[in-house]
């Protein structure tokens, strides 16, 4: 719940400065309720994840306009970073955020590296020419999983199957018992070891299964794939083999 | 804000033009009050809109900003530091509140029409918006359950504006680079409280406690600092004069050891060309 609200102010930060349309606003008061997240390591599933979804949006624009982008990037995320790190008390909820900005230090996005190394799939991600949308794309190659990732939301989560083309990787998950017809703010990414990070906003629903489509595609099979699925601050992850 | 100073004295007026019952109308902030100059009554016409039909754009606008004028989540959504941000277009945001204002819509939605229609004002406008905020915040920062509702929100956007003043006035002591700061809400009723001690070879540390309304009286203000000096509070306003008297910052040693932040009284005046300077 606080997790979705933080993240749907993210959404109004990045609406206000153009990055996303405004209908993409959200406006919603925050809600009455205490910690922010509940655990620590939640508070790194959250934020990661939420890192991803600005990388995605980052490399949805033309090559130009990335800089600026970048810049309010770490701007609006500094914000509940600073908030999750006084609220833990100890620890430093900085660390994936200077990981970030040295990440677009070494793609050539920001002119600031930080003490900390930057992260190598990222920086890959953040050298790819502007990503057309993914609506329009059809994978042509799939395989069936049925893998257990985990449990969210109260459900357990299975990685149904995976398909991809050059332009996408589709990420099929299953709901086991789910009661909601749509879940809640997901996000999903996907790391192989031929092609790195690939990344996208939250699929469409139908029954129990959700349906997530990323970017960049594949050109040729990666023999395994690491599956993250996020919803609020829990995460389920799983690697698979192909 | 300090009991004699009122959080708006020395804020310039700011105003939007609005087509309003076909003419074009000014809606105005002055002195803490957004005023609808073109509609004598306000409350007279407001309550006759309230039995039907649109209300005027002028008066809509007053009870949008009324609405929203304690809105925490404005804190962190307009301008960072350092930033030039302009809001919305109001052609943009035009077609998403056509059908979210009326009676018939929910909270939630009459909230974010609200938001949409406000953040596509003159970004002085969203400033003063801002300030207004902040004002209700510093006033209900004595509430526990606003504490633990916002005070996360707050603390950051605190630390955000107050870090970068307190990391050079930090460099009276050392130079650029060996202090680490941290800046965080007072608790309330106490006051502003900053310190330094040494931290490891050629570094300090220094921690802030500043009272919240520091945003309001002094960082929406935009005199965080004059002439390099870090400004505490604003004790009071020559609006004539365009002057304000303030708090600066200044190190003292502390007897135990360290260093312990003292005010010293100063008149800062507002330049014609923009800007603050210390009165001579």
């Amino acid at each position: 719940m606080i997790a979705d609200a933080m993240t749907g102010e993210l959404e109004d930060a990045l609406a206000l400065r153009g990055h996303l349309a405004p209908t993409a606003f959200n406006g919603r008061a925050y809600p009455e309720s205490a910690p922010p997240i509940d655990a620590r390591g939640s508070a790194d599933a959250w934020l990661e994840a939420e890192i991803v979804r600005h990388l995605d949006l980052l490399v949805g624009m033309p090559v130009p306009h990335r800089r600026t982008a970048a810049a309010d990037t770490i701007r609006i995320l500094r914000g509940p970073v600073r908030a999750l790190t006084a609220w833990s008390g100890a620890g430093d909820a900085g660390e994936l955020l200077r990981e970030l900005a040295s990440s677009l230090a070494a793609a050539g996005l920001a002119a600031e590296p930080t003490g900390t190394p930057p992260r190598p799939a990222w920086v890959r991600f953040l050298r790819l020419p502007a990503l057309a949308p993914v609506a329009d794309a059809s994978p042509v190659v799939r395989r069936r999983l049925d893998v257990p990732a985990g449990v969210l939301d109260g459900s357990d989560v299975v990685v149904r199957d995976v398909a991809w083309s050059a332009d996408v990787v589709e990420v099929r998950v299953a709901r086991a018992g789910a009661m909601t017809p749509t879940p809640r703010r997901w996000l999903a990414r996907v790391i192989d070891p031929v092609a790195g990070l690939h990344a996208g906003q939250p699929g469409a629903a139908s029954g129990t299964d959700v349906v997530f489509r990323l970017r960049p595609g594949l050109q040729e099979v990666a023999p395994t794939m690491a599956i993250t699925v996020v919803a609020g601050a829990e995460a389920a992850d799983v690697e698979v083999v192909l | 804000m300090s009991a004699r100073t009122p959080w708006w004295a020395g804020m310039p007026d700011a105003a939007v033009e609005l087509r309003c019952q076909g003419e074009r109308h000014t809606v105005r902030w002055h002195a803490g009050q957004i005023l609808a100059a073109a509609h004598g009554d306000a409350d007279a016409e407001a309550a006759l809109g309230a039995l039907g039909g649109d209300p005027p754009a002028c008066l809509d606008l007053l009870a949008r900003w009324g609405r929203q004028a304690a809105s925490v989540e404005l804190v962190s959504l307009w301008r960072r530091p350092g930033e030039d941000l302009t809001g919305f277009a109001p052609a943009q945001v035009r077609p998403l509140v056509a059908n979210a204002s009326g009676p018939g819509a929910s909270p939630a939605e009459q909230r974010r029409a609200d938001l949409l229609v406000l953040l596509a004002l003159p970004a002085a406008m969203v400033d003063r918006l801002l300030l207004a905020v902040l004002a209700a915040t510093s006033e209900r920062w004595a509430d526990d359950a606003f504490r633990a509702r916002h005070g996360l929100r707050l603390g950051a956007a605190l630390a955000a504006r107050a870090e970068p003043a307190l990391g050079r006035f930090a460099c009276d002591l050392v130079p650029p680079g060996h202090a680490t700061v941290t800046a965080s809400p007072a608790p309330p009723g106490e006051r502003t409280h900053i310190t330094a001690r040494t931290a490891g070879s050629e570094r300090i540390r220094v921690d802030a406690f500043l009272g919240l309304e520091w945003l309001g009286e002094v960082w929406a203000r935009g005199v965080s600092e004059v002439e390099g000096r870090m400004v505490l509070a604003v004790r009071g306003a020559d609006v004539a004069r365009h002057a304000l008297e303030v708090d600066l910052a200044t190190w003292r040693e502390a007897p135990g050891g360290g260093w312990a932040c003292a005010a010293e009284h100063a008149t800062i005046e507002r330049q014609p060309e923009g800007g603050w300077r210390l009165a001579r």
